[in-house]
């Protein structure tokens, strides 16, 4: 079907609002015509019906009168028909006030004027008694006889025409009423066609989808329902609340969506920034490889007093840090693949540390090395984790500016589920960092360092994250900063990062 | 790795307090629960990351929490943390799908590794639930 569910609906609607309308209309208009029928119609038929009786009796009942005047020449009997005629003159008067039919009336003339006559001829009859002209009364008398049954067929007749009047009244009524009734079994029928028609739309294609719908929200919004069988009993009720849920959980996710959505806004700008950086770093050192390169055969070459020297180193100084940062900025940017190697993580700690010394001892930072045994070998590429140790332990040395003690601790532990887990502990006395960015230290290009890049902290966390493992920094339990490296031992699981 | 959601569920006050203080200082910014109805609670209303679950509980108890939580929102990783826990208990708890079971007290680093590592699986799960299903 074509039609729309709420046409439909409206429609079966309409039509058993119009069905019901109609129905009650008929019924009214029908009783209010059985009331006519019966106070008017029937009334002044059945007062038709009684003049008429009226009209035969009181003619009859004038019959005999002449004769027996006749017979015993008594006045009484005339006074008698005198009340009689009188009778019938009312009954006629009645007649013609009741009787509406044209036929009815036209008889009715007829009666009159026949009755006029005879009338005039009885008296003529009653003439002739009374003077004693017995035979002209006695013929005459016969004659008037003729008039009288003329009048009285024709007050039959009257009476005949009303009855079937009466009769023609009677049948139309019944006729009616049975097709009222017709029109009342089809109205019922056809509301109660509509009725269920309307209630199998409602159920099957607005309560029974709601039934389902509340359900399954249900279901699948809280799973633990099922078992528990909760029963649904108002649906509609049920399907506002978990709507009003999925609102609100929809609100969520745009909230998370968006979130997500800075996120990646953010790392696509980090990506752009970090080509544009690797670029102009690729652009910067070779230019700078070679200032680098004429300005060592030029230290060899130039005489410089002691003044001019300093500048010197300045200047080298300056240019080596540049080439620092490009070099960074080119790590971050391509990161060279790990090529691993099974080592021990204490080599490579030695490695850093070996490589610091110098640095360390100068600006007179102690160090500690913590190393019950040497930690097992693992796949590794050594040049890549020395670098973070390396950045690291420079982080610590510069935390401590007037000098302290950087401890390093080399343990193993048995993690569940990661299986052996070597952890490396990378310590500091220093003043600690600022518990407000504490979790940005990891971020590319944050830095506190005037001349930092921004990118020790993030390489770091990206070779050690490379390797399988984790990198993370906490409040040291005295103060200072503690930088954790984790890294996975031979027993590595599958759901590792690969 | 900062983002990461963090549910704490244990009824001993100090020690949640110790480790959420610790760990707020790390902004892993954890939910704390007292109690296990809580944590179904917390859990509805914002799916964790990773759970901090101690299995002696008054009411509902860890191994309530723990089957309830992994049967609706497998991705969750759960870690046990308990104060008397038998070899058995870590075998039950793993079965039930536990990421990890320490014993208190727990080293902090450790710790950390450990949600971090359990973050790990979180993602790779994510990321491939076929893969995560036979992990």
């Amino acid at each position: 079907m074509s039609l729309s569910l709420r046409k439909r609906i409206l429609l079966l609607l309409t039509a058993i609002v119009l069905v019901n309308i109609v129905g009650a209309g008929v019924t009214l208009w029908y009783t209010q015509r059985s009331k006519a029928l019966q106070s008017g119609i029937i009334d002044m038929e059945v007062g038709a019906m009684h003049a008429a009786f009226g009209l035969t009796s009181e003619l009859l009942s004038q019959r005999g009168y002449t004769t027996y005047f006749f017979l015993n020449s008594d006045p009484a009997w005339l006074n008698q028909m005198e009340i009689h005629h009188k009778a019938f003159q009312e009954q006629l008067a009645l007649a013609r006030n009741f009787s509406t039919l044209s036929g009815g009336r036209d008889i009715l003339n007829e009666i009159e004027s026949q009755y006029i006559r005879y009338v005039y001829a009885r008296e003529q009859v009653i003439e002739h008694y009374k003077n004693n002209r017995r035979d002209d009364g006695a013929r005459l008398h016969w004659t008037i006889r003729e008039r009288f049954h003329n009048i009285l067929t024709l007050c039959d007749e009257f009476r005949a025409l009303h009855e079937q009047s009466i009769q023609k009244q009677r049948a139309s009524y019944l006729r009616e009423s049975a097709m009222l009734v017709a029109l009342a079994v089809t109205g019922i029928l056809l509301s109660a066609f509509a009725g269920a028609w309307l209630a199998s739309v409602l159920v099957q294609r607005v309560l029974n989808p709601i039934r389902d719908m509340a359900v399954h929200t249900l279901e699948v919004m809280d799973p633990g329902h099922k078992k528990s069988g909760t029963k649904v009993d108002n649906e509609v009720e049920a399907l506002g609340e978990k709507l009003r849920t999925l609102i609100s959980d929809v609100g969520d996710v745009q909230k998370q969506l968006d979130a997500s959505r800075e996120s990646l806004m953010q790392s696509e700008k980090l990506a752009l920034v970090g080509k544009l950086a690797a670029g102009v770093a690729h652009s910067i050192r070779n230019p700078l490889t070679s200032v680098k390169m004429r300005l060592f055969s030029l230290e060899r070459s130039l005489v410089l007093d002691e003044h001019q020297r300093e500048d010197f180193e300045v200047v080298s100084e300056e240019i080596s840090h540049v080439e620092s940062i490009v070099k960074n900025f080119l790590e971050f940017a391509r990161r060279p693949k790990l090529r691993p190697r099974k080592q021990s993580p204490s080599d490579v700690v030695d490695m850093a540390l070996k490589l610091l010394r110098h640095r360390l001892e100068s600006s007179g930072t102690e160090i500690v090395l913590k190393r019950t045994t040497r930690l097992p070998e693992l796949p590794l590429d050594a040049d890549q984790l020395k670098e973070v140790f390396v950045n690291l332990i420079i982080n610590a040395c510069d935390a401590l500016v007037t000098g302290g003690t950087i401890t390093v601790t080399e343990e193993t532990g048995l993690m569940e589920p990661m299986g052996e887990v070597v952890v490396i502990r990378i310590a500091d006395n220093g003043p600690g960092i600022p518990p407000d960015i504490l979790d940005r230290v990891f971020d590319p290009f944050f830095s506190t360092k005037e001349e930092g890049s921004g990118l020790g902290l993030a390489i770091a966390r990206r070779v050690v994250e490379e390797h399988g493992g984790w990198l993370h920094v906490r409040a040291g339990d005295e103060g200072g900063a503690v930088f954790v490296i984790a890294l996975p031992g031979s027993r590595r699981s599958t759901w590792l990062r690969s | 790795m900062k983002n990461i959601k963090l549910l704490l569920v244990d009824d001993e006050q100090e020690f949640v307090e110790t480790l959420a203080e610790r760990l707020r200082l790390r902004d892993l910014g954890p939910d704390v629960a007292l109690n296990g109805e809580a944590a179904l609670t917390i859990v509805h209303d914002s799916v964790p990351d990773v759970m901090l679950l101690d299995l002696m509980m008054p009411g509902i108890d860890g191994w309530e929490v723990l089957e309830r939580v992994k049967g609706q929102y497998p991705d969750v990783q759960v870690i046990v943390v308990t104060g008397h826990g038998s070899d058995a208990d870590r075998d039950r708890a793993i079965a039930r799908g536990a990421f990890a079971y320490m014993r208190k007290p727990v080293d902090f680093d450790q710790l950390v590794i450990t949600i971090m590592a359990a973050y790990d699986r979180k993602l790779a799960m994510e990321n491939s639930p076929s893969q995560a299903a036979t992990a």
